[in-house]
């Protein structure tokens, strides 16, 4: 089981129009305290925790990672840079990972 | 197992019913009492509604016995998410063959009759598919690695009489391939065309499926609790506690289809040991009618083949013989049961001569245990 990280010191450029969602093929649940989720190809469990599990309730329609940023800042009360850089490096995670789709800017 | 907290399962399996009425401790268990109710919500695949129970504040514990909970439900889930994907796969199998299919029991109930997946655990994967594809999906699962866990008695016979066949897919995950709902008499009678007329949809893994509809899949919980696992998983009476109790089903609909499986005593006992065994006041047309049913005297013999001292498939198959329309179909029947295939034979260890005076010993201890 792999907890989804933050790359250190990595802030992956986004197309700031660009929306990302959960990914179709997916497989998730939600616990107590945490949220497993894996493809149908790939038998690796990530879980996600904490915010972690903020950002996967909130991917549940296409949003920005900006939006996310704003959203996540807003429901934590913590500094909005922080949480943005944060959110990219996660997003960047999971779409490696197979978990989240990156659709096109509208 | 006996005493004071022999109902402290039953009450966790019944938890989030407004109908439960078992109670919960009032202070964290003793830890070998504690140990004991892990064990048991393993088993009976009720880790979900143990930590639900724990979250809400209904069963007090320490913080040791809350982390051991939610250790225990994350490797349930785990399993659960494997077994989904190997359900995604095999469906793609299938359907690229062209065989139709519908899930069954697990993943179909998790996801349509409980507001959250994760209250239902589930150990294998469950596909009904028509007699007339049933070999067809047999052979398309062999030819992409999966293996039969036990060979057919003869060929030709899980499609004619059989509930199924057990198949092992390359990831190690048990594939219940399902031609009807129960083995023996019961199954026997079920309309299998009518199992395709109506159906629930719900996606898994962004793959398109379709479950039984809402009244066939209570009964087939039914089925299951009554007929399968004696006695049956808390699970499956939760199942069965769910889908009449906390969401909304057409009884009169349940009723009338109900009599036409030939399943009315199968319902009453499923309905009737979920309101007992999870303490549940019975409440609602179903539990009363249930209450009150009386199953005739074929009904109460068929019964006892599933639910005697010792349900043996020996005793259900031949109590299958007067379900099964016409001579030339019984007399089938019965000659593969009594002399099966070699391969059959030898993956169950069995001689001929042993199988008949065992089969024979097993048909006529049930056949007086029916009469009593």
């Amino acid at each position: 089981m792999t907890n989804a990280s933050v790359p250190v010191g990595t802030t992956p450029d986004f197309d700031p129009d660009a929306r990302f969602v959960r990914a179709p093929e997916v497989l998730w649940r939600q616990l107590a305290d945490a949220t497993l989720a894996r493809t149908v190809a790939n038998p690796e469990i990530v879980e996600l925790r904490g915010t972690g599990v903020l950002l996967w309730m909130a991917l549940v329609e296409p949003v920005t990672a900006r939006a996310l940023a704003r959203e996540l800042a807003a429901a934590v009360g913590a500094p909005a840079d922080v949480v943005a850089h944060d959110v990219r490096a996660a997003l960047a995670d999971l779409v490696h990972r197979g978990l989240v789709t990156r659709l096109a800017a509208k | 197992m006996t005493g004071p907290w022999s109902t402290l399962a039953p009450a966790v399996a019944a938890h989030g019913l407004a109908e439960a009425k078992l109670a919960m401790p009032e202070l964290p268990l003793d830890p070998p009492i504690w140990a004991h109710l892990m064990t048991v919500a393993r088993h009976e695949r009720i880790t979900g509604l143990l930590v639900r129970a724990i979250l809400d504040g209904v069963l007090p514990t320490t913080a040791q016995q809350t982390e051991q909970a939610e250790l225990a439900h994350r490797a349930s889930m785990v399993t659960a998410l494997a077994l989904e994907a190997t359900l995604v796969r095999t469906a793609a199998l299938l359907e690229t063959a062209g065989v139709d299919h519908r899930v069954l029991k697990g993943t179909g109930v998790a996801h349509l009759d409980y507001p959250d997946p994760a209250l239902r655990s589930f150990g294998d994967v469950d596909l009904l598919v028509r007699s007339s594809q049933f070999d067809d999906a047999v052979e398309v699962l062999v030819a992409a690695g999966h293996q039969r866990k036990f060979p057919e008695p003869r060929p030709g016979f899980d499609r004619r009489f059989g509930k199924g066949s057990c198949l092992v897919s390359p990831s190690g995950h048990e594939i219940d391939l399902h031609r009807t709902l129960a083995m023996g008499p019961f199954g026997l009678r079920i309309p299998l065309d009518d199992l395709w007329r109506r159906l629930s949809p719900f996606e898994v893994g962004g793959h398109q499926f379709c479950a039984l509809g809402p009244e066939d899949r209570f009964l087939h919980a039914c089925v299951h609790a009554a007929l399968g696992d004696n006695p049956p998983r808390l699970a499956s009476l939760r199942d069965v506690a769910q889908m009449h109790l906390a969401r909304p089903l057409d009884v009169d609909f349940t009723r009338r289809l109900s009599s036409s499986w030939g399943a009315d005593a199968v319902v009453a006992r499923a309905v009737r040991m979920a309101g007992d065994v999870l303490g549940l006041e019975a409440v609602g047309p179903l539990a009363r009618w249930a209450m009150t049913f009386s199953p005739d005297r074929r009904d109460r013999r068929s019964l006892a083949t599933y639910t005697g001292s010792s349900p043996t498939y020996a005793a259900k198959s031949f109590a299958a013989v007067r379900a099964i329309p016409g001579l030339r179909d019984k007399a089938a029947f019965v000659f593969t049961l009594v002399l099966p295939d070699r391969r059959y034979l030898e993956k169950r260890r069995e001689r001929p001569l042993e199988r008949w005076r065992r089969g024979l010993a097993q048909v006529l201890r049930a056949h007086s245990g029916g009469r009593r």
